[in-house]
């Protein structure tokens, strides 16, 4: 079972996210603790400006509802959050289980839960955090296969739906009210501080609307580098307030825990700018520039959370859109669910066929080395066949009841009746997703004792994909 | 139809064609999202309301062989002729697509002022041939003002919007650095304008007898609103003092010169015919 807890800009205000953001250098620490955890088997985090969640799949076979793994989870995010904020965290966590936790992660990688709707940038935020989680082996086949399909989710998001024409993100927001101040931004010049992933969005959208971009970062290779990008100009942390005095428009999306940009600096640098405007845009979590800038004159200050009022108009405009996109994630869900359902049923029919042909074999060795022990080869070859055909009428019915149950959705239960009856193994998710890519023996026809199922005996039957997921 | 009857006519249909700009206008910069349809109705009706402006400025003038800048009332009306006349000319080069709700309204206002407020007494010492230059530089100067103080209120409008970051609609209202430079450019000519009827109403000042408080009022707005006029022109030079501090100097420029004419027009007897 898949469990997602975290807090998002629907559950949680900035000054909460900030505290929570899990910054990448931290990210394989954070994964190793979620690991060690006993109650969790998988694990990867996704932690951007505007939400900080942790999907797991669950260890223990008696946490029914997953309530084990989310406290377990909860517990690290609090350790993480450190002892100022972790009082009222829990407030402002959410937590979602099984179906809802899958549907969760396609609607986040569909762009649906975003604080603008349509917007790309989450789905390359959600692929990083699987890579680093794959890096650090926290992912298994449960959560790398949700995250896949998730990948597929936003793929159809995208082509099938206009969810992503005339797309409003965070930087096309942030140059439309650059627009709004300076109308054309031909000429004007905007600089990047740091090197964020939606500051180099920024500054993309702000480059392709004419402005000349100039990269100012802590580190010359990393200015350079990413100054490279825009044909932009690269400077050192030093000459800031030159940078400052010159630019129309400042990016701030360094990964600094306090603010770089203060009042007085900017103070500073606007008797030197005559009072032309500056436009601020603070796309950093933890913020980078003190909100008190804003109440000067000509200054205009916009975070991350002043953003989301103007996303909420262009998500009214996206309504229907995302209601064909919302169905995608349903089609998708069922999808996934089906897989899942097939993944528990498929091992458990092998694992419940196998123990029925070993306790026939045992018993027929038993009485060939016995009573039996005078019949030549043709004879024990007969009494073979005779069992294997046995197991098969026996293993039919059971078979197609647990497929028509994946069907219906309830395979789990049945499943676990199974288990217990006949004292099976769990089915095991690990086995599973190295034959992922083969299909399950059809409704139809009965698992025979040659079938795939006799090999590892676990086989999943993949959702069926018209196109690679990314 | 007699001529001041048709003059009358032109004049209501004027009226009619400011006040329904005036109220598309207004419904374009109310609805979130604006209403294109009506910005673009708004412009047209404008112009409209300007051709019959001028025409009825034009029978005016033609019926009673008058030079339309001859007297405050007049004047005022050609005056407003001009800044609608402006603003449609400049709309497109200085972005200044919302500044209509600020011009048609006041352009209304001037017109009818114009028509229902006689002609003031000018004092024998006064009468000149220089007299209709002292108006027209005031009164095109006060144009050019109503255009400042429109961008100003816009950019102060617009700028209160950003900086409470709520409710920002993208495109309905011009730029604020578009704005501030049609303050600017609209101020400095309007200023030029005012410099000259400055220095002709001073060299008249000698020739009054200033016996009523009303015409000491008006001198000493008069003076005032140059003094504020230059003094933001000089700051915006020297200590670049633009934006906010710009839109609420020209502003209170704006209201010292509209204190001016009200004073002017104060002093005229309502027409009865």
């Amino acid at each position: 079972m898949i469990v997602v807890v975290g807090l998002s800009h629907k559950t949680a205000p900035i000054a909460v996210r900030e505290r929570v953001a899990i910054p990448a250098d931290k990210l394989p620490g954070v994964l190793a603790q979620l690991r060690a955890r006993p109650e969790i088997r998988e694990a990867f985090v996704v932690s951007t400006c505007n939400r900080v969640e942790i999907y797991v799949a669950k260890a223990h076979r008696d946490d029914i509802d997953g309530s084990m793994a989310a406290r377990a989870v909860e517990e690290v995010l609090c350790s993480h959050a450190g002892p100022e904020v972790a009082p009222v965290l829990p407030q402002h966590l959410f937590s979602y289980a099984a179906d809802a936790a899958v549907r969760h992660l396609f609607r986040v990688c569909g762009s649906l839960d975003s604080l603008v709707v349509g917007e790309a940038q989450i789905l390359g935020q959600v692929k990083d955090a699987v890579d680093v989680a794959t890096q650090t082996k926290t992912i298994g086949p449960l959560l790398g296969r949700a995250a896949e399909s998730a990948f597929h989710v936003a793929k159809r998001v995208r082509s099938e739906t206009q969810i992503g024409a005339g797309s409003v993100s965070v930087s096309s927001i942030a140059v439309e009210l650059a627009k709004q101040i300076f109308g054309d931004l031909d000429g004007r010049v905007g600089a990047l501080l740091g090197a964020g992933t939606m500051g180099e969005a920024a500054a993309a959208h702000l480059c392709g609307a004419g402005a000349r971009i100039v990269v100012c970062n802590r580190s010359a290779e990393r200015a350079a580098s990413v100054a490279e990008k825009f044909h932009a100009e690269a400077r050192t942390w030093d000459q800031l307030d030159k940078t400052l005095i010159e630019a129309d428009v400042v990016i701030a999306s360094t990964g600094a825990s306090g603010y770089v940009l203060t009042l007085p600096m900017i103070e500073a640098v606007r008797k030197a700018r005559r009072g032309r405007s500056l436009f601020l845009i603070d796309i950093s979590v933890p913020r980078n520039i003190d909100p008190a800038v804003n109440e000067l004159d000509g200054v205009y200050v916009y975070d991350i959370d002043n953003l989301s009022s103007i996303a909420d108009h262009a998500l009214q405009e996206r309504r229907a859109e995302a209601q064909q996109a919302e169905r995608i994630v349903d089609e998708e869900a069922q999808v996934f669910e089906a897989w899942l359902d097939a993944l528990q049923v498929t091992p458990t029919i092998v694992a419940f066929r196998n123990q029925m042909r070993e306790v026939m074999a045992s018993e027929l060795q038993r009485s060939l080395a016995g009573k039996l022990k005078h019949l030549g080869e043709p004879e024990r070859k007969a009494l073979d066949g005779m069992l294997q055909a046995a197991v098969n009428k026996l293993a039919h019915v059971p078979t197609v009841r647990l497929k028509g149950a994946v069907a219906n959705g309830n395979a789990g239960e049945l499943v676990e009746a199974l288990c217990h009856l006949f004292d099976l193994p769990e089915p095991d998710y690990g086995q599973v997703s190295s034959s992922k890519n083969e299909s399950m023996p059809s409704q139809n026809e009965p698992m025979t004792g040659n079938s795939k199922a006799s090999g590892e005996g676990n086989h999943a039957a993949a959702p069926p994909r018209t196109e690679d997921a990314p | 139809m007699s001529p001041s009857q048709l003059s009358d006519l032109l004049l209501v249909f004027a009226a009619c064609g400011y006040a329904a700009a005036t109220v598309l206008f207004a419904a374009h910069l109310y609805r979130h999202g604006g209403m294109p349809k009506a910005a673009w109705t708004a412009r047209r009706v404008m112009a409209c309301g300007a051709l019959l402006h001028a025409a009825h400025i034009a029978h005016h003038a033609a019926t009673f062989r008058e030079c339309p800048v001859k007297t405050i009332n007049t004047g005022v009306s050609f005056g407003a002729f001009f800044a609608v006349a402006i603003y449609l000319a400049l709309r497109k080069v200085w972005k200044l697509q919302g500044i209509g709700i600020f011009v048609a309204p006041v352009a209304l206002m001037f017109l009818l002022a114009g028509r229902f407020l006689a002609m003031p007494s000018v004092p024998p010492g006064v009468r000149t041939n220089l007299l209709p230059l002292h108006i027209a530089v005031n009164v095109l100067g006060d144009a050019f003002f109503l255009l400042a103080s429109g961008a100003a209120a816009l950019y102060l409008f617009q700028e209160h919007q950003l900086k409470i970051k709520k409710a920002v609609s993208f495109g309905k209202l011009p730029p604020l650095v578009s704005l501030d430079r049609a303050n600017h450019g609209f101020l400095l000519t309007g200023f030029l304008l005012m410099t000259v009827g400055v220095v002709t109403g001073t060299f008249w000042v000698s020739r009054l007898h200033f016996g009523t408080a009303t015409e000491i009022l008006r001198l000493a707005f008069g003076y005032l609103s140059w003094l504020v006029f230059c003094g933001v022109l000089l700051l915006r030079s020297t200590l670049g003092w633009r934006g906010r501090r710009a839109a609420w100097g020209t502003l209170a420029g704006f209201l010292f010169a509209l204190v001016v004419v009200s004073l002017y027009l104060r002093g005229s007897e309502i027409v009865s015919q």
